[in-house]
């Protein structure tokens, strides 16, 4: 069941392409991480996913809805990268000024998100005198009020420190359930992919790599061997015999291959040669290295 | 709509520095007339001018310049929120982009009004009590509509000038230079007489001095025809044009004269902003 299909999106500015021809299908009910660098086109993505920035070219086909329309807007709920709340509102205050900008909203609902949220202990305080946690958790209330079916969040988690990016994304994975959603989310930190359902990998505009996590560890399964030699230049001339060239650090001998089955060959062959070893299945980062030849940051 | 309107005129009305630098201009007018040009007035002309009479003259122009100086402030909102993104997540909601546009200027048009009767209101209990000047009750219904005209023109012009706005920074520099022009324009940190005549010139190509003449006309009306019957036609036409308080364009212009040029400047000032805010409006609010 696709939801949103997005066909050689492409946006142009002056001189840039900030993002290139992308294809996307984005099922009901999933949780997507859409992964990129500073500069990518995350934003830019979003930003004509949520109707506010309009495509050079390329389609966005939700149902029947056009981007930039109210009705695209009541299915919609937009986190942007930046707090855009009124610093010098209350966190109540802002919350039922933004509900009653939508068509449909209740005070039901507005209840249920601030509890939902954990809003309560500060809903009389100043948004502007909230901790970046606290204003993220608001943030993400207020693309809530009118009960999207998407929720799109740009980077929502950049900033934050690991206690409360945990919290946010376990926020998040909780509402994914209760309420139905489809979250689209963009990061530049890896090891938040280890949470999505499907990843897409962007840079420089273009996506580079587009599945669930488990098949990309498939595709682009790598291990990671590290061994701690007996003696080093021996072994090195072994495996240099088997056409491996490892690289040496600190004592040890480091080398990829490609499969489980050749690490344990190697470890049965030159057992007398090695007195430690250490074997490390490919993480998003090594894929993103794998895909971009560069290291994330 | 209405939401966001409340938004606006709470953001506005709940700030104190918001407030007091809108009307800074204004004040800096008052104060200034209070410790010199009352008394140079005074001694200026050749008969006694009463205080009831220069008072109500100043309020006349510090009007004007309230008028300019809260609409661009109110207006400013909406630079504010551009830059910062809030447009933009205004912008997703069900309320459809023009609507929010007409809400600032609706706002700003409110907060314009509200705030001239309230430093006209203010002003006039000072003189009451330092000066012991009656207040003219009567005139009120009077000058609720000409604030409500002079709303009009000032929110539009405001309009016009922000459009050429693209930082927040600017806008704080715009505001003093706003404020401060609009005390000389209206005739307020001295009267329009004593300009030169190339000055006179520029400041009449503006809708200030007209502004400023029916807010004087309404106020000044009886206290002059009480005071000034004395002089001789020569003579009260030359001091009414001295302060500013008749204006020539080829001839004396009337009151509804004057009305219509106001209205004039705000046909031709929402023309002008439309076209230039056409292209520059909805493009670009993704990147915050
Ligand atoms: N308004 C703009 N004009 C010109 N270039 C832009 C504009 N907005 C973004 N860009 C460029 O487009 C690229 C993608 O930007 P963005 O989508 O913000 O990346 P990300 O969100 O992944 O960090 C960047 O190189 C950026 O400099
Ligand atoms: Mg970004």
């Amino acid at each position: 069941m696709v939801e949103i299909t997005i066909e050689a999106l492409t946006k142009e500015y002056t001189n840039k392409l900030a993002v290139d021809h992308i294809d996307m299908r984005i099922k009901k009910g999933d949780f997507v991480a859409f992964l990129g660098p500073n500069g990518a086109g995350k934003s830019t993505t979003v930003g004509m996913l949520t109707g506010l920035i309009t495509p050079s070219s390329g389609s966005i086909r939700f149902g029947k809805l056009k981007p930039g329309t109210v009705a695209y807007h009541n299915k919609l709920g937009v986190v942007f990268q930046n707090s855009v709340l009124d610093n010098q509102l209350t966190v109540q205050q802002n919350l039922k000024v933004r509900a009653q900008m939508y068509e449909r909203t209740s005070q039901d609902v507005l209840q249920q998100v601030i509890t939902e949220l954990g809003l309560n202990n500060f809903l009389k305080q100043k948004y502007g005198t909230l901790s970046g946690g606290q204003r993220r958790r608001v943030d993400i209330a207020r693309a809530l009020l009118h009960q999207p079916e998407i929720l799109i969040l740009d980077e929502p988690s950049t900033g934050l420190d690991i206690q409360t990016r945990n919290v946010i994304w376990d926020t998040l994975k909780k509402l994914q359930k209760t309420m139905q959603l489809t979250i689209f989310l963009t990061t530049h930190y890896l090891e938040e992919t280890e949470n999505a359902d499907y990843v897409y990998v962007i840079d420089k505009g273009r996506i580079i790599a587009a599945d669930s996590l488990d098949r990309l560890k498939q595709t682009y399964a790598q291990y990671h061997l590290t061994l701690t030699p007996k003696d080093l230049q021996k072994l090195r001339v072994q495996l240099n015999k088997l056409g491996i060239a490892p690289s040496e650090n600190k004592g040890k001998l480091q080398l990829i291959v490609s499969d489980s089955a050749q690490c344990l060959t190697i470890l049965q062959r030159y057992r007398n040669l090695i007195t430690d070893f250490e074997c490390r299945q490919s993480d998003m980062n090594d894929i993103f290295v794998h895909l971009t030849g560069k290291e994330m940051r | 709509m209405i939401a966001f309107s409340k938004r606006n005129l709470t953001l506005f009305f709940n700030s104190k520095s918001n407030l007091f630098f809108s009307v800074m201009g204004a004040l800096i007018a008052f104060v200034l007339y209070l410790v010199f040009l009352k008394n140079n007035l005074i001694t200026s002309f050749p008969f006694k001018l009463s205080h009831d009479l220069l008072d109500a003259w100043v309020i006349s122009g510090i009007l004007v310049v309230t008028a300019v100086t809260t609409s661009l402030h109110a207006l400013s909102q909406m630079i504010t929120d551009r830059e910062q993104g809030r447009l933009a997540d205004f912008t997703v909601t069900s309320v459809p982009f023009w609507q929010l546009q007409a809400s600032y200027l609706l706002c700003s048009f409110l907060i314009s009004v509200s705030m001239q009767l309230f430093m006209g209101l203010i002003m006039y209990s000072y003189f009451a009590v330092t000066d012991d000047i009656t207040i003219p009750w009567e005139l009120t219904p009077k000058i609720i509509l000409l604030s409500c005209l002079s709303s009009f023109v000032w929110t539009t012009f405001n309009l016009l000038i922000l459009s050429f706005v693209k930082q927040v920074k600017t806008l704080s520099q715009l505001g003093s230079i706003i404020g401060t022009a609009s005390g000389f324009f209206a005739g307020v940190y001295m009267p329009i007489g004593v300009l030169p005549k190339t000055a006179q010139f520029i400041t009449k190509l503006t809708p200030a001095p007209y502004n400023a003449a029916l807010y004087r006309q309404f106020l000044l009306k009886d206290l002059l025809k009480e005071q000034l019957s004395g002089l001789s036609h020569v003579q009260r036409q030359l001091f009414e044009k001295q302060m500013g308080i008749h204006l020539s364009l080829n001839g004396f212009l009337s009151s509804s004269q004057m009305i219509l040029l106001l209205g004039a400047f705000f046909l031709g000032f929402t023309l002008v902003a439309a076209v230039a805010m056409k292209h520059s409006r909805r493009a670009n609010l993704g990147h915050v």
